[in-house]
């Protein structure tokens, strides 16, 4: 009667533990105040207010992934000073270190999820934040901060395992020549072009004349899934795959774009992640416990089976103690959370086309095809020494107003 | 009388059980998920010359004080500047300092500390000519000339004053990353130099330097 209360206390218990391992504290959106919220967006602007929306209830945990967001929808909105104290918001976090801090660490316990940590997003998330930042800068026509946020951009992306594929962000590389070009400073433009040259050899320097460049952004992000036997492993997986060729319409004027950087291949090549030992560490363990909660539960069955048959009193007891560590392995087991972060940056494009020429001052209108390949009017915004064109095949408002994997609702 | 209460063993079955409730426990206080810091963090009035709770390996607020203190007393004791017969007149503003560096930067926080910090010390040995305000000048002087506002108290100028010397500089960095481990060094060095505007030499110079290295989390690995 004892042994039989006994194991019921421990089962309750078990499953008490086995929660742990599904939905976890820091998954959940936190309970705003409505006034609080309301202040927080009284001053956003009304089509990214759903985005923001999110960043209270989010917290420090998704302030990246939330800002970055924001920022390119803004970005898209023609929101330029938005975007820009959005990306800001991102990058302060991006480039905070974070060296013994609590949050971390505790995505390094077996029983919390990698996930619980703030996120600063993969190197290619980085680097598209500084991409962005940058661009808003250039539109604002601060060319010094612009050369300084693609710099930024190139020092995220130097974490590959295989070192041909560090700082290979050829884009970054030709924006911070183009900066340096719009500010005048030839050499550095130079030496700048050349380094974007030798990365991709499409991206050749443009004419000392031109003072419009060109964008377009096509295809969807990357995203990332789990693999492995307690999706402990995180793969980069292909978005809808950009457009090879594009070209930029003025006038009666066709612009050849080219081929200026490969998201997807970005993300694809980082290699092996430090933390994935980690990750291995917690799937191993959690697969021994696994093991020796099938043998306490099976062994301490059969005991207690045996000694109630032989009326043994004492070898029923021992046999529920064999069954209670089975449990307690079960529930460890349970509780341990391999599980690989899977939150990405949903708006990011999977390539980009930049063209260069020369303009006359004065308004310009220029097009590009969409994913329907159909015409759309890009945004082009003049503020200083160069004017900026840029538009998407997909648009970057278009996303749900919760970031993938974010939080449990 | 001394009365002793007689403290009763326990059973090895009580031990068990709460040897059992222990290790759920740790258990559960293990899969306990750090939660957001819901309270938050009250304000705290901070040192800007101190280092504050959240760092990087770029330019500080520290850094700008240090570095525009270091600076001022420098030109404070440079004869050209503050023991000429006429005070100079003297242009510092971020115009011609310029941002090389990978830091997002308003560099006006460096220079126009640098300008207050020497505008206060000076105390008339320099002059400093607000280039950063022509426009707000030409406007009033327009409207003075215009006879919209009378000619205020210090009399007109035939034009704006003129600099003699004018700041220029630099802020460069030089970034390396161990791919292997993920540290992050960056040497950072902020030039000032002290510029004659007719004659272009450099009469003055000063330079800040340092370096810094840091380590994310291996979970950001």
């Amino acid at each position: 009667m004892h042994v039989r209360r006994h194991v019921l206390a421990y089962t309750v218990c078990t499953v008490a533990l086995s929660a742990c391992g599904t939905t976890q504290q820091h998954e959940i959106s936190l309970k705003i105040d409505p006034k609080q919220q309301a202040e927080f967006l009284a001053d956003k602007p009304d089509k990214l207010k759903r985005l923001y929306a999110r960043v209270l209830p989010e917290g420090d945990r998704n302030a990246v992934l939330n800002y970055t967001r924001i920022g390119v929808a803004a970005f898209e909105a023609g929101e330029i000073e938005t975007a820009g104290k959005a990306f800001d918001e991102a990058l302060n976090r991006i480039e905070a270190i974070y060296a013994d801090n609590e949050k971390a660490e505790s995505a390094r316990s077996k029983f919390v999820k990698e996930n619980a940590k703030d996120f600063k997003g993969e190197p290619y998330e980085r680097a598209m934040a500084y991409y962005y930042r940058g661009l808003a800068y250039l539109a604002e026509g601060d060319y010094e901060n612009a050369r300084a946020s693609f710099k930024g951009g190139m020092l995220q992306d130097s974490l590959a395992v295989d070192e041909k594929f560090n700082a290979d962000f050829a884009s970054l590389a030709f924006l911070e020549g183009w900066s340096s070009h719009c500010m005048g400073r030839k050499d550095a433009a130079a030496s700048a072009f050349a380094e974007a040259h030798k990365l991709r050899s499409e991206l050749a320097a443009p004419s000392p004349k031109d003072n419009l460049l060109l964008i377009a952004e096509s295809g969807t992000a990357p995203t990332k899934v789990s693999s492995g036997e307690f999706k402990e492993k995180m793969e980069p997986h292909r978005g809808t795959p950009g457009i090879k060729h594009t070209a930029f319409t003025m006038g009666e004027k066709t612009v050849p774009a080219v081929l200026a950087e490969d998201v997807w291949f970005q993300a694809s090549t980082r290699g092996g992640r430090q933390v994935q030992a980690i990750l291995d560490g917690k799937a191993e363990f959690k697969d021994g416990m696994n093991t020796a909660a099938a043998i306490g539960v099976g062994g301490g069955l059969g005991m207690m089976n045996a000694g109630s048959r032989y009326n043994d009193n004492n070898m029923a007891a021992a046999g529920a103690i064999v069954l209670l560590v089975g449990l307690m392995a079960h529930a460890a087991a349970a509780a341990t959370t391999p599980e690989a972060d899977l939150r990405y940056w949903d708006n990011l494009p999977d390539n980009l086309h930049f063209a260069t020429l020369s303009i006359p001052a004065g308004e310009v209108s220029v097009t590009m095809a969409d994913s329907q390949n159909k015409p759309v009017q890009m945004r082009v915004t003049r503020k200083g020494q160069c004017a900026i064109g840029w538009g998407r095949t997909h648009s970057a408002l278009a996303i749900p107003t919760i970031a993938p994997f974010a939080v449990k609702e | 009388m001394l009365r002793i209460n007689r403290v009763e063993a326990p059973r090895p079955g009580t031990i068990a059980k709460a040897l059992a409730v222990l290790a759920v426990s740790a258990l559960l206080a293990g899969c306990q998920s750090k939660s957001e810091n819901v309270s938050g963090m009250r304000v705290v009035e901070l040192d800007p010359g101190t280092r504050g709770p959240v760092a990087g390996v770029g330019i500080e607020g520290q850094d700008i004080v240090s570095m525009t203190d270091r600076m001022m007393r420098d030109m404070m004791a440079t004869p050209v500047l503050v023991s000429a017969a006429r005070p100079p007149q003297i242009i510092v503003d971020g115009e011609f300092f310029e941002n090389e560096s990978a830091q997002r930067l308003n560099k006006n926080a460096i220079t126009d500390r640098l300008r207050v910090g020497l505008n206060r010390n000076a105390q008339g040995r320099m002059v400093f000519v607000g280039r950063h305000y022509a426009g707000m000048v030409a406007q009033e002087r327009d409207l003075k000339r215009q006879g919209v506002v009378d000619q205020a108290t210090t009399g007109l100028t035939k034009a704006q004053a003129g600099g003699d010397y004018r700041l220029g500089g630099r802020i460069s960095s030089v970034d390396s990353r161990n791919p292997s481990n993920g540290m992050v060094q960056r040497y950072n060095q902020i030039v000032f130099e002290m510029v004659d505007l007719e004659r272009g030499t450099i009469v003055w110079s000063g330079i800040y330097e340092f370096a810094r290295a840091a380590q994310d989390d291996i979970v950001y690995r």
